[in-house]
């Protein structure tokens, strides 16, 4: 009779939570859809969409390319010091993203580094890098967590019979090693590109919130609850839901074609 | 090293390498070109990351890696032109098996790469799985499409990693005449390391025992199967009686005294020694024969089909291969009082 009420009560929980999140986000949804065509022929929010995108596409891109060579070396674990390496590396997966933004803006606006990048005109403080920037650091962790999984997973020996029939080690990584993660590498700039678009706190930090310049949908959103135009918070937030909502549908189905090749294998 | 290195050779000087708080350790060997060479030991021996230090994939500590007059100590295993065959095949997941078969070839010569396919194609009996993916194959057909990825380079040698450990009795049973025909028809240099001295005996031309990192002993596979050179090696190989006894010698003639036996043997060693004797190599008679038989007492019979494993106490307990046919009528089970023999030749002196 216990294992019933366990099973019956872990159920309850599972449904009313899940009764929960789609009870607050259609809430945002059903008031705000509606207008989103009337928002989306404002130009500020217009400029804030392009500039989501723009960012988020390009800071994903860099993330890509640092994550790829940083998961190979930690997975292969050939590194001198991989450990502590990958431990530094996780920071700013735990750190609130306000408080990487704090880092970000002291270490470009106040340190000769910083000064020294900005003179050869690589401005970071309240500028449009900045916001890549900011998206980067605080992405970039993640990214390097789930490449390196999946690299974990395939086999070196697979890599090392490539370089027997003639391949360099690059060669054997992209003939054969790639090929093999590409689910989790596309599942993995899913899930960067999604969290990139909503990323506020470090980017609020170190790019600021100029109207026109440095306002992308979140900041939007923020500078609507500023100023109490309610209409186009609930559209912005619709927007940023909607984004989420496909971002995460995407990631659900890179991730079942790689289980699908699982139980093949 | 003096003398002649011959073209097509492998030569391993002093090769030693570390990983992690496992050391292969000092290795010194050499391989006469078209050889067909077994890595024995048992697992963890260092026999796959020799195999791999060959190919070149772990640089040394120390030591040197020849292939006939050429150094390839430092070259990339790319350059190498060293075929591998891993256990368990490491054939390409994502690519279908004539995919993995040509995965090497340049693109231009497009021709005779298709001549060259065809041709181990039909070596290997292959045509039926060009398009499957090697999820969907056997493990012998894995086998053989590795062996095909392999070979269709033209290797200069060629690795074999435990090619057959992983396939059932049958498969197995007809893979190893397969690789040998391979290897007559190819006559590339090959280095095939396993744990199982059966596979051994039936294909090396010679054989090198590996344990702990060390390279043991290197001989024919008669030689290290008779002449263990140490206790280690002839447990490894199934010598399984490792014993201790004396030397004595009388009228200029020396005896092994073990237990209530004495043999007569042929050695520059005296006084305490330690020595094998194979299983198979004891006779074990119901009565007496002639007098130089010693008596002893069975202690316990394993049955394995036509060849009984028996114990007998001999004032030294002996483990003894018996074919039970030749008994007749007479009973072989413990508690039974036999006569056993040992050859001269069977004393295998440490």
């Amino acid at each position: 009779m216990g294992g019933r009420f366990f099973r019956l009560g872990n159920a309850l929980i599972t449904y009313a939570l899940a009764l929960f999140i789609v009870a607050t986000v259609g809430a945002v949804l059903v008031r705000g859809v509606p207008g989103i065509p009337a928002a989306l022929k404002s130009p500020e929010l217009l400029f804030a969409l392009r500039l989501s995108l723009f960012t988020s596409l390009v800071s994903t891109v860099l993330a890509f390319f640092v994550a790829l060579p940083a998961a190979y070396s930690l997975a292969r674990g050939n590194l001198p010091g991989g450990k502590i390496v990958a431990d530094l590396l996780r920071i700013p997966l735990n750190l609130p993203p306000i408080a990487s933004g704090v880092a970000l803006l002291l270490f470009f606006g106040t340190t000769r580094w910083g000064r020294a990048l900005a003179n050869l005109g690589l401005e970071f403080v309240f500028t449009v890098p900045g916001i890549i920037l900011a998206q980067f650091f605080v992405n970039v962790p993640a990214l390097i967590t789930v490449l390196k999984g999946a690299l974990e997973t395939t086999d070196q020996r697979l890599e090392n019979v490539a370089r027997t029939l003639g391949c360099t080690p690059a060669q054997a990584f992209l003939r054969v090693t790639l090929p093999l993660i590409r689910n989790s590498v596309l599942a993995g700039l899913i899930l960067t590109w999604g969290k990139a678009l909503g990323e506020f706190g470090a980017v609020l930090m170190l790019a600021g919130a100029t109207r026109f310049k440095t306002e992308t949908l979140p900041v939007s959103l923020y500078l609507s609850l500023a100023t109490g135009d309610l209409e186009a918070l609930l559209a912005t937030a619709s927007l940023l839901i909607l984004i989420a909502l496909f971002s995460l549908a995407m990631f659900e189905r890179a991730r079942i074609k790689l289980d699908e090749r699982g139980t093949i294998l | 090293m003096s003398g002649e290195i011959p073209a097509g050779s492998l030569r391993l000087a002093g090769v030693t390498k570390r990983i992690g708080r496992f050391v292969l350790g000092n290795i010194s060997l050499e391989i006469a070109p078209g050889e067909y060479f077994i890595l024995l030991g048992p697992s963890g021996a260092g026999k796959t990351t020799l195999l791999e230090i060959i190919a070149g994939l772990h640089p040394l500590d120390a030591g040197e890696v020849w292939f006939g007059a050429e150094k390839v100590t430092h070259l990339p295993p790319e350059k190498r032109r060293f075929g591998i065959v891993y256990q368990d095949y490491a054939l390409f997941p994502h690519l279908n098996v004539r995919e993995n078969i040509v995965f090497g070839l340049k693109k231009v010569a497009h021709n005779q790469a298709e001549q060259e396919l065809t041709r181990l194609v039909d070596l290997l009996g292959l045509g039926h799985f060009l398009s499957r993916r090697p999820q969907t194959l056997s493990g012998g057909e894995k086998q053989r499409v590795a062996l095909a990825r392999a070979l269709i380079m033209k290797p200069r040698l060629l690795l074999l990693d435990e090619p057959l450990a992983a396939l059932d009795p049958q498969t197995k049973e007809a893979l190893q005449p397969e690789l040998k025909r391979l290897h007559t028809l190819t006559g590339t240099l090959t280095v095939h390391v396993t744990h199982d001295f059966e596979e051994a005996f039936l294909l090396g031309d010679r054989v090198g025992v590996m344990e702990g990192g060390q390279l043991r002993q290197v001989g024919s596979p008669a030689e290290v199967f008779n002449r263990p050179v140490s206790p280690s090696v002839a447990r490894f190989v199934g010598a399984e009686n490792i014993l201790q006894g004396r030397i004595a010698e009388e009228k200029g003639e020396k005896y092994l005294h073990l237990g209530a036996a004495s043999v007569e043997v042929e050695t520059d060693k005296s006084g305490e020694v330690q020595f094998s004797i194979r299983p198979e190599q004891i006779r074990v008679y119901p009565t007496t024969p002639s007098e130089n038989h010693c008596r002893g007492k069975v202690l316990a019979v394993h049955p394995k089909g036509l060849i009984s494993r028996v114990i007998i106490d001999l004032g030294v307990t002996l483990v003894a291969m018996v074919e039970t046919r030749t008994w007749g009528q007479a009973t072989l089970a413990p508690g039974a009082t036999v006569y056993c023999s040992i050859p001269r030749e069977a004393i295998n002196i440490f």
